[in-house]
Order: structure tokens, then C-alpha cells, then sequence
């Protein structure tokens, strides 16, 4: 048993004693001023080492989950524990081993790269001699060396997410939490972005939250997926990606119409095929979620060569991590009152 | 810029425990200075009581009809009483509120604790904006001084009577700090800070027309309105016993002490 902060006060709840994650929560929730529930009973495991991606449609609790897992929110119930530590509002300690980017990223008006970075450095309480050289070189890395005596008010979005970025990397974080930084950057920003997160990921653990599944397909090592405040997926990409066992493909044909559409009716009658329909020559597919994919594509092309209709192109629809993480948000939403005794299951 | 920032992120550090609080007194205090609102207030500020004091100076020798130092700066500080705290509520109570959920973000999501946040924002707000009134309050009291040379004024009292006003209206900034950790918008902190300023104002105003009794008790004599209304010309004018004027000086220190450590309680478990 330990004592537990929450927003209610200390409370003696049971807390496992050995502590080998660098982030965890257990049953976090948050309501704000019992009006909105933004976060629901979140129990979540990070590794070090890991990159994790957190995704969500708009409003899921994605920012309220990152804010508490920094201590600039309370938890209502539950809690976070950081480097096997309690995370609290005065847990300055903590903090001085993370990084953050905020979403929409807000500067002091009038000052400067360099004076904001030397501000952020002391904030750190980094020594005159560990700062400026630090924040000379994060400015050149970031390539804000040539306007880092401009005034910041003036910066367009990409330059302030970079200033952002530096600011979020002037101590030497060993875990960094950034929410949404790709968001509104150029294709060549962006690249640069997700290259510097795959590089500091070999020495250093995230968080990275974001709308854009192909990034978190391309940087994250697990996934975290929130629905209106609720955790309904947390583990490895794989394991998300191996979910998606009713895969839709796409298929562009070649023949003769008549025939075409009597493939259609075949491929309809198969047990395996959920859904099939047909787009001029292109014949969409979407298959059931138990049995193997490749029986149920051998009979289609079997119905095809029976047909003597040609195959032009094949095509998985959609990617991946994108489809699974579409079809859990509307399993999760389909469930309806079902969701409450998964619930009880889970307490 | 990937791998560049990639490396950089790699070395060793060590950590100055006092910094955090420093940085931001040190840049709640440039902010402060560098504000419109705050260099209005100054200009203005300076322009009234400078001007009313020429203007009566003016009087004084051009016309010949002789002006008393002491009424005269009685009189600014008289005004200084009346608008001080509402200036001061404007100028204090979007330290924090203002900051919340956007610039805030940047500060705290730091290593910094919300205690250094909070007493380096209220000491940050407190020194700028008492630095600002002593230093125009001097200025106008060096003027009258210099410029009626009338022998009621007594230079020691004066810098009391400065040291006083300065004192009640550090009460009222350190209520408006408070507010601002409570609102959620500056105009709702500035609403919340006047009225309550001025409800205990009005209440002891009331209080003391009404009751001669409550004006003898310790507390209602040194923090009374109308006690220090009609105190500034007795000052001024060196009237006045010192223990007296400290112990006012103490009670406005205390109530201001009192406001901060509400602040600092309740800022160190909310939301942000």
C-alpha cells in the first residue's frame, strides 16, 4: 500500500512496489470541474527505449493525457509515475528529465532564439557554461542560426515549432513528449521531423501524439489509441497491424464487362469476402475477419481465371496502421452499453 | 538538422537549484517594464502629479499666493490612495491568468516547481510595479520640496508616507496575483481583485463612519481607509509616531504575506 497525490487529496490505494517502467499510469482519469470527462480509467506502460505513438480522433484526451503525464494537470483519479516517481504540479525533478513540444506553441513576445533558449536553459537550472554553448548549437541544428537575434513575434508556424523543438531539447531529456509536432509543416520540415525522431529514439524515449498515422506508422514502436477519453488499444504496431484481419484490397480488372460483373456475383457468394463491390473495372473487396487472407484471395483469382478476366494492378486499400486504427475506433463506438461490462471486467 | 540536433542531445549536465525562480523574477520584471499598460500608467501618472505640483508651484510664485508643501503633497498621496489600488489591479492581476494554457505551458512544463513559478512571478510583479510608484513618488516629493520650500514639510515623513501607500498598495498586487491563480481569464482576475479591494474598502469605510469603536481596534486603525486618508497630510508633515506608522506598514505586509501564501497554495495543486 502507498499513498497516492490525486486531485481529491492523498489516498491509500494498492501500488505494485517494483517500478521498471519510465512511464506508467494506472486507472488516470481527469474531469474537468465535473463537466467533461477527458480522460477514462487510462492504464498504460512505457518501456524505455520506446517510441510511442499516440493517436486518437479530435477531443480522444490525447493533450489532457500528455499534460498529466508532465504534472501541469491534476488527475482526478488515478496516477502517474514518471522514472518510478509520483508526477505532481512541484515535481520539478522529474520534469528537468523530460521534453516538450505543445501543440500550438506560444513565446514570450519580443524576445529573441537566443534569449528565449537561455530562459528555457535556466529554467532547467543549467550553468551559464552548459547553456549558451547548448543553445548556440541546438539554433544551428534547427536552422534558425542566421534570425536567432530576430524578434520571435515575427516567426512563421514552421520556424516556432523548431524553436520549439530546440527548446525541448536544451537539457538533454531522457524522455521527450511531443504533441502533434508535425503538425502544420512543410513536407520537407516534416521529413526532417520524423528523421530527427527515428535518431534520437536510439538513445532516448517518446511520446509522440499525432493525427498523422503514416507518421506514427513510420517512427513509433507502440501505439497508444484513445476514443473519448478511453484507452481501447495500447501495445506494438505488429500487434495493431495484426488485428486488421478483415484487410480490403482493391482490384483494377481487364475483360469483359458481362464477365466482370459475373466475377462480382461470385466473389459476393465466398464465405471469406465481407463486402465486394465493383467501380467500373475496379473491384473493391473487403474481407471477414477470421480465416486466412491468402484462401480467400486464391478463390478470388480462381473466380477471375475462371472468368478469363485479367488482373492489371492489386492494391491493399488504405494502409495498414490506418485501417486498424479506424476499425477499432468504430468497434469501440459500436459496442454501445457493452462497453460498460468490459469495464467491470477490467476493475 | 536531424542528426545534428540528434547528437547534441547526448551530453552530460548539472543543476542550479535557485535558477528557475531567478529566470522568471527576472523576466516577469523586464516584462512588467517593457508592458504598454505599465509604461501608460507611468507616463500618466507622472504627467498628473508632476503637473499638479508645477501647477501649484506656479501659483505659488507667480501669482505669490503661498502654497504649503505639505497640503500639496498630502494631496497627491490622497489620489495616490484613491487610484493606486485600481491601477495596481489592472497592472497585477493578468500576471498569471494571462499565461494560462498557452505561455504557461512553456514555463512549467520545465524544471521548475509551481512554488519558484508563483514567488517569482509575484516578486517579479511586486518589485516592478512598487519600484515604479517609489520612484515617481520620489520624484514628486524631491519637486514639491524643491520648488515650494515651505518648512511643514518634513522629508522623513514624506518617504513614510510613500512607505505606507507603497505597503497597502503591495496588499492589493499580492490580492491581484492571487486572483490571477484563480481566474481563468485576466478580465475575470482584474473583476474578482477590484471588487474585492474595494468591498473591504467600502466595508471599513462604512465600518468607521459608523462605529468610532472600530476605529480604536489595532488592526482597523492601521489599514483603515479613512484612517490613512486623513493620516497622509499628519505624516508629511512629520506628525506622526513612528511605531505607529510601522505597525501599519507591518499590517499591509501581512495581509500582502497572507494573499501570497493563499496564492501560492492553491496555485501549487490546480490545473494549469
Amino acid at each position: 500500500m502507498a499513498f497516492v497525490p490525486t486531485q481529491a487529496g492523498r489516498r491509500r490505494i494498492p501500488v505494485p512496489e517494483e517500478v521498471t517502467a519510465l512511464v506508467e499510469t494506472q486507472h488516470l482519469t481527469k474531469i474537468y470541474q465535473n463537466r467533461r470527462i477527458a480522460l477514462n480509467d487510462v492504464t498504460l506502460r512505457l518501456e524505455p527505449g520506446a517510441v510511442l505513438g499516440l493517436v486518437g480522433p479530435n477531443g480522444a484526451g490525447k493533450t489532457t493525457l500528455l499534460r498529466l503525464l508532465l504534472g501541469l494537470h491534476r488527475p482526478t483519479a488515478g496516477w502517474v509515475k514518471v522514472f518510478g516517481q509520483y508526477m505532481t504540479p512541484n515535481a520539478a525533478a522529474l520534469r528537468r528529465r523530460m521534453g516538450y513540444i505543445p501543440s500550438h506553441p506560444q513565446f514570450p513576445r519580443g524576445l529573441t532564439p537566443i534569449a528565449y533558449l537561455d530562459y528555457m536553459g535556466r529554467l532547467f537550472g543549467l550553468s551559464r557554461q552548459e547553456r549558451k554553448p547548448r543553445l548556440a548549437a541546438l539554433l544551428r541544428a534547427v536552422d534558425l542560426l542566421e534570425v536567432s537575434g530576430e524578434p520571435i513575434a515575427g516567426f512563421s508556424h514552421g520556424m516556432m515549432v523548431r524553436l520549439a523543438l530546440a527548446a525541448s531539447l536544451i537539457n538533454d531529456p531522457e524522455l521527450l513528449i511531443w504533441d502533434e509536432p508535425t503538425h502544420g509543416l512543410d513536407p520537407e520540415a516534416r521529413r526532417s521531423m520524423l528523421e530527427l525522431i527515428k535518431n534520437l529514439s536510439q538513445a532516448k524515449t517518446l511520446i509522440v501524439s499525432s493525427h498523422n498515422l503514416s507518421d506514427v506508422d513510420e517512427v513509433c514502436t507502440q501505439v497508444a489509441v484513445l476514443s473519448d477519453g478511453h484507452l481501447i488499444y495500447s501495445g506494438s504496431l505488429q500487434d495493431l497491424r495484426g488485428k486488421m484481419r478483415g484487410r480490403q484490397f482493391e482490384l483494377e480488372l481487364e475483360g469483359d464487362q458481362k464477365a466482370i460483373a459475373k466475377v462480382l456475383q461470385t466473389v459476393r457468394g465466398l464465405n471469406e469476402v465481407r463486402q465486394a463491390q465493383l467501380r467500373q473495372k475496379r473491384l473493391e473487396i473487403v474481407l471477414n475477419d477470421n480465416g486466412l487472407t491468402s484462401t480467400a484471395l486464391a478463390s478470388i483469382f480462381m473466380a477471375l481465371s475462371d472468368n478469363k478476366v485479367d488482373v492489371l494492378t492489386v492494391r491493399s486499400a488504405g494502409q495498414p496502421t490506418e485501417q486498424a486504427f479506424l476499425q477499432l475506433v468504430e468497434q469501440e463506438e459500436s459496442r454501445g452499453f457493452a462497453r460498460a461490462w468490459s469495464y467491470r471486467e477490467a476493475a | 538538422m536531424a542528426s545534428q540536433a540528434a547528437s547534441i542531445a547526448t551530453s552530460q549536465r548539472r543543476f542550479h537549484w535557485w535558477l528557475p525562480y531567478v529566470a522568471v523574477l527576472g523576466m516577469e520584471w523586464r516584462q512588467t517594464w517593457r508592458g504598454w499598460l505599465f509604461r501608460l500608467a507611468m507616463v500618466l501618472i507622472a504627467a498628473l502629479a508632476i503637473g499638479y505640483v508645477l501647477h501649484r508651484a506656479a501659483i505659488h510664485h507667480q501669482a505669490g499666493i503661498v502654497q504649503s508643501a505639505a497640503a500639496v503633497l498630502a494631496e497627491v498621496l490622497q489620489a495616490g490612495l484613491v487610484l493606486g489600488p485600481t491601477l495596481m489591479v489592472l497592472l497585477s492581476a493578468g500576471v498569471i491568468a494571462s499565461e494560462r494554457g498557452t505561455l504557461a505551458d512553456s514555463v512549467l512544463s520545465r524544471g521548475i516547481s509551481r512554488y519558484a513559478y508563483y514567488l517569482g512571478k509575484w516578486h517579479g510583479r511586486l518589485a516592478a510595479l512598487l519600484v515604479g510608484f517609489l520612484l515617481l513618488g520620489c520624484i514628486v516629493v524631491l519637486l514639491t520640496w524643491s520648488l515650494l520650500r515651505s518648512a511643514d514639510l518634513s522629508l522623513t515623513g514624506a518617504m513614510l508616507a510613500l512607505a505606507l501607500e507603497a505597503s497597502v498598495l503591495a496588499a492589493v498586487i499580492s490580492m491581484g496575483v492571487l486572483f490571477s491563480t484563480i481566474s481563468l481569464s485576466t478580465a475575470m482576475a482584474m473583476l474578482l481583485t477590484w471588487v474585492v479591494v474595494h468591498g473591504i474598502a467600502a466595508l471599513l469605510w462604512i465600518t468607521g463612519l459608523t462605529s468610532t469603536a472600530a476605529l480604536r481596534s489595532p488592526i482597523l486603525t492601521h489599514v483603515h481607509p479613512q484612517g490613512l486618508w486623513l493620516w497622509m497630510p499628519m505624516l508629511v508633515r512629520g506628525e506622526y509616531e513612528l511605531g505607529v506608522v510601522l505597525r501599519a506598514i507591518g499590517w499591509a505586509w501581512l495581509v500582502a504575506f497572507g494573499a501570497a501564501l493563499l496564492g501560492l497554495v492553491h496555485f501549487s495543486r490546480c490545473d494549469v
